[in-house]
This record gives structure tokens, sequence and C-alpha cells, in this order.
């Protein structure tokens, strides 16, 4: 029962909406609206309370608790997923830094948008692939090493790189010479993004906030080639200790700077 | 009905409801385009309305405290920080130096009970008391620790500025202050939305940048271990990592600048013992405070005088540069600087009436480096009162 109803029930007959009569009461009509109102407040002060939590709050309401919570929502992720990833909040933030939280997060930003495959290595050929079907991430460890960047592979073991496998989709290479051309607008050094999707630099942000503080992700590898730098292959054809030279990487990736 | 957070974080309007009242009142077939103004009917209407209105006012309050980006009040924010985070606000922290000193120019010495000497600065008027018994020496000098009557930056005070003896009366003694006395405000609400965000950071073995963060910034955990009640608190803190040692520096600051070597040490061990996972290595470093002279001319239309005008402007040009984070407003992939333009933001905004402000001093954007904070250096002003 509202209040409109309790009020009305409440009241004497010639303060009722209808009289006893059959027609309309002014007064009683009057309190009948100045009580609806008060049944809009009291819901509006209900839905308010609600707006706190993932599960029913308002959609316009999500992206303030993704701040509180500090979980990134993917450009085209919708508001039933991301509420349940707001709601695992905690979860998801006692293994920050941990490599399963850094691809559950950018594959959540991928979100309605593609499935590229991602893996992380270490610098110590310590491999985690995603697996898009199960949510898995699963760790190889590679002996001999299999990704040998350059000569200080071995010794900073600290570096790390994340690997996107976007053959298909949703970023394009961009080749030398292309439109838009260097200095032109909206490009990036050998990535095209697609217009309104997935961005480069929410990947960096994205990486950076849930790395270990001490890691350094040397690349952000963005791969065109589905052949390209996995964690079975052998190095080379992955890096096999001269990538620090530009020349020599494989010019079917993008590689992106990332840092600690 | 469905509602948006648009619509539940703004009050409704009286005329709103009015119009709402009347559509009621309309489909229950009474005849409302016949009541007049001043009619019993709309008066009545009227008064409903304004409470229901007065009553949204009130509601949205609750409302947007639940989201730290909405917070209406300090004390919302206080409450969305232990609610949802269990932090507090740090609170604000009397000015205090001990190096304080007492020159006896006599043969007799002078026992001061604590808190029973009153030194000031003659400049700003600003009080402060021993926090110790003392006694200061016949024909000699004392060093001992001061702090001031009230809480806050407002008693800070340069070296040399503290030179009033109030109370005894001690003849032949001398007072100076040779260091800063210094103190802090309260944490803003939003240091305190972002510190409280961090701690997300702290529930990880992983050591992610948000629980050095946290740390350095944070003086007690939950439990009530005091990690880092340094003598001034830590405001700001940046984590960045060596990518040819793989180490790990945390620049801190305080509203004011670097930190003391002794609260350093402190946050250090509060890093080695709740954020340093296994194996890494983290140094808690002051940051090298970067001075921001500002000099400005401003135009203002208003009735208060220039110094009022001026006084409003180093406020809220102090409390912005407290608020620069360590390595500046970083838009990638630059690297961080205080901007000018956002200083023009600053001073235009506050005082009523600014109509125009140009800056000649920083006269370019200044960089700030990722181990440095900026700090408010000399405010050259310039007031024109339209």
């Amino acid at each position: 029962m509202g209040i409109r109803d309790y009020i009305a029930a409440l009241s004497p007959p010639w303060l009722e909406p209808v009289g006893e009569d059959g027609e309309p009461s002014v007064g009683g009509g009057i309190l009948y609206a100045a009580t609806t109102n008060l049944d809009a407040v009291a819901q509006w002060l209900t839905e308010g309370i609600k707006a706190r939590f993932p599960d029913t709050a308002p959609p316009d309401a999500l992206g303030y608790i993704g701040n509180d919570r500090q979980i990134d929502r993917g450009p085209a992720e919708g508001a039933p997923g991301y509420a349940v990833r707001l709601r695992r909040a905690i979860d998801t933030w006692r293994n920050a830094g941990g490599a399963r939280t850094i691809l559950s997060q950018l594959a959540a930003y991928f979100t309605n948008i593609g499935t590229p495959p991602m893996r992380l290595v270490s610098d110590s050929s310590v491999w985690h692939v995603y697996n898009w079907v199960t949510g898995i991430t699963t760790k190889t460890v590679v002996s001999p090493a299999n990704w040998i960047w350059d000569g200080f592979t071995g010794t900073r073991w600290w570096r790390g790189w994340v690997i996107v496998d976007t053959t298909a989709g949703p970023f394009t290479r961009h080749l030398w010479g292309s439109v838009p051309l260097w200095g032109g607008s909206g490009g990036l050094w050998g990535v095209d993004e697609p217009p309104g999707g997935a961005k480069v630099s929410d990947l960096v942000r994205i990486i950076k906030k849930w790395k270990p503080a001490n890691v350094d992700v040397h690349h952000l590898v963005l791969t065109f080639n589905s052949t390209l730098f996995e964690s079975t292959d052998t190095a080379p054809p992955n890096p096999n200790g001269n990538y620090d030279n530009p020349a020599n990487r494989d010019p079917g990736a993008t590689y992106i700077p990332v840092g600690t | 009905m469905t509602f948006s957070l648009s619509d539940l974080i703004n009050p409704k309007t009286r005329d709103a409801f009015i119009t709402e009242m009347l559509a009621v009142a309309d489909s229950l077939s009474l005849p409302t385009t016949a009541w007049q103004p001043g009619q019993w009917t709309r008066t009545m209407i009227a008064l409903f309305a304004e409470g229901s209105s007065a009553f949204t006012k009130l509601i949205v309050e609750p409302i947007r405290g639940g989201f730290g980006d909405l917070l209406s009040s300090d004390d919302w924010a206080d409450a969305w920080a232990k609610g949802q985070f269990d932090v507090d606000r740090t609170p604000a922290v009397a000015a205090s130096t001990d190096t304080f000193t007492a020159t006896n120019s006599t043969g007799v010495g002078y026992p001061v009970a604590a808190g029973d000497m009153i030194v000031a600065n003659p400049i700003t008027g600003k009080t402060y008391r021993n926090q110790a018994a003392i006694v200061i020496p016949a024909g000699g000098s004392l060093q001992f620790a001061i702090a001031a009557d009230e809480v806050g930056t407002g008693s800070n005070a340069a070296p040399g500025t503290i030179t009033t003896l109030v109370a005894p009366s001690l003849i032949g003694v001398t007072v100076t202050n040779p260091d800063a006395c210094l103190g802090a405000d309260k944490e803003t609400t939003p240091n305190l939305v972002l510190r409280s965000r961090a701690k997300w950071g702290s529930l990880s073995p992983n050591g992610p940048k948000s629980a050095y963060d946290y740390v350095a910034t944070t003086p007690f955990l939950p439990d009530g271990t005091p990690l880092s009640n340094t003598a001034t608190p830590i405001t700001r803190a940046k984590t960045v990592a060596d990518p040819l040692t793989g180490a790990i520096t945390v620049y801190i600051a305080t509203a004011s600048g670097a930190p003391s070597g002794p609260d350093v040490t402190i946050v250090q061990n509060a890093i080695d013992k709740w954020a340093e996972p296994w194996c890494n290595t983290a140094t808690a470093v002051a940051a090298t405070p970067v001075s921001v002279a500002v000099t400005y001319h401003a135009w203002i239309r208003s009735t208060l005088t220039s110094l009022q005008l001026q006084n409003a402007i180093a406020a809220a040009l102090a409390e912005f540069m407290s608020s620069v984070p360590i390595g500046g407003i970083v838009i990638p992939p630059a690297t961080g600087f205080v901007y000018v333009e956002e200083l023009d933001v600053v001073i235009s905004g506050a005082n009523a009436g600014t109509v125009k402000v140009t800056i000649s001093l920083p006269a370019a954007d200044v960089p700030i480096a990722a181990s440095e904070v900026p700090v408010l250096g000399a405010i050259t002003p310039t007031i024109t009162i339209l």
C-alpha cells in the first residue's frame, strides 16, 4: 500500500478523491495529488539507495560505482556484465598485480568488441595465455627460454610483454605512407583504432593499473599475424636476442612501449 | 517508473511538483483550469509542492553520499570513506618546530611549565606554546619544541618570524624559530577520495602501485596499527620503478612540499611492513620541491578590498598547489607540468566577479619531473577593482 492509499484509507469521506456522491472531491483530489507526490519521493529515496549497489543501480550509476571500485569499463561492455564485475571488485583487487588479473581486465575491456588472443610473457619466458572460451589463464614455464628480447634477457627478470593478437581486430595495421599520414589527426604509430571503439591508450592504462609496481612492461605487442609470438614457438621465430634494435623486430606487429 | 542517477541526484523544483499535482487532479476530473492564483486550491497545491521540493533537496544528499564523485559535503565524504573503505580523513596538524630557541641574557634561570610559555608571530598574530617543561638557563639559550594553538597551515611560520614573547614576562629573554614552523590542514575531500580508492591495491599481496600509494599516505591500518603517523601528513605519493634495475621508488610529499627525514623513515618502515612483496625493493624518497612563483594581474568587479581579494587568491593557489600530484599533471605522452592555464582557472575562480586574469610568471608551463613536487613560491599580485 502506498502513502496515497494509506492516507485515503485514513481520511474522512469528504477528503477522499471521489465523494460519496460519486463526484470528484476537490479537497480529496488535492490531498490525493499531494500524497501521490509523497509516494514518488519515497520511491525516489528507495531508488537512490539502490543506486549504490551494482545489481540494482540504474545504468548511469555504474560508472560512478566503477570509479569508486576502480574497475574500468570496456567501451562496448553492457551494463549487466559490468555490474557483475563491479560486484566482484574485492576478489579482483585481491589479485591485482597477478598475470591472471591483468589478462582478465583486458578481456573485459574487449567485451562485445572481439576476442583477440592475449598472452603475457616474462623476461624468464613464463607465459600466461588467456582462453576466451573458458576465461581461464594458463601458465607455462618454457625451458629453454623461447623469448629472448635482447642481451639483458635473463638478468632483467622484472620485464614483461603483453601480446594481443589483433589479426581479426579490433585494431588494424597502419602501414607507412597510408592515410592519415604521420602527424595527421587520429593516427597512431603503426596501428589504427576502430572509431568509437577500443583504444590503445586504454590498454596501456589498464596494464599500468593492474601490473605489479616493479614490473617494466617493456612493450605492448599488437600482432597482425596470428602465427607470431606463440608460447609454443621457439626463438626464433620468437625474439632471439636482437629485438633491442627495432629494425630486427618482426614487421608483422606493432611494438608500443608501456614502461613502469 | 524508472529513474536514472541524474534524476535521483538533482532536486525537483516546486513548479515541477505543481505541474504533476495539477495533472493528477486533472485526471480526477477536477476543474483545475478554473483554479485561479490565490485561490485556496492553488495555494494548497503550491504549499504541498514547496514541501515536496524541499524534501527532495534533503534526500539527494544521502543519495549523492553513496558515490565518491558526487559527495556534497565533508561530512558525507567522511561517511563515504569510513563506510565504504574504513578510511578516516587525516586531521589537521598544529604547526610545530623542535628547534624553537629562547636566549636568556640575565644571570637568572627561568623555569617554565609545559604550555605556560606563549610566543607569537607579530605579523600574523598566531600564538604557540612550549610542549614540555623547560628551564631557560642563565646567560644561555635553550632549544625546545613549540606547537601552534590553532591547528592547520594558518599558523605556519617562516624561519625567524616567531619573535614575540607574550607570556610569561621574562626579563632579558629573546625568542626566535631558526627553522620553519609547519603544520597541515585537514585532508581535502578530493584527496580523501583518491586515498580511499587506492586502498583497493592494498588488498593484493602482489604489489600494485596503488598499494604503495595507499600505505605511504595512510597513517593507520584498519586494526589501528600505526603505519606512518608522520609529524606532517603525507598527502601525495607516486610510485615509479626503474626499468634498468626493477627497483621501486615511492616519492612522497606533504601538502606543503617535501617531508622531513624522520617522516620519510616512517613511511619506509610502513612500506617494508605492508606493501613490499618478497624480492622487491621499494624505497621511500622525499619528492624534490620545485618552487612555482606566481605573478598575476586580475581585474575584478567587487566591493571587497584589494587585500581581501589577494588573500582569497593566495588561499586558492595554495590549496591548488598542495593538490598537484608528484610529477605534475601528466597528459600522455608528455611528462608532467604545472599548467599556466590551470593557474589562470584557479585565480579566476577565487573571487566572484573576476573579469580577466593575466599571468606573467610563470611565463610558460612549468615542467615537473617524476621525482618533483611543485610548491607555491612568491606571489606577486596586482589587483584592479572595477
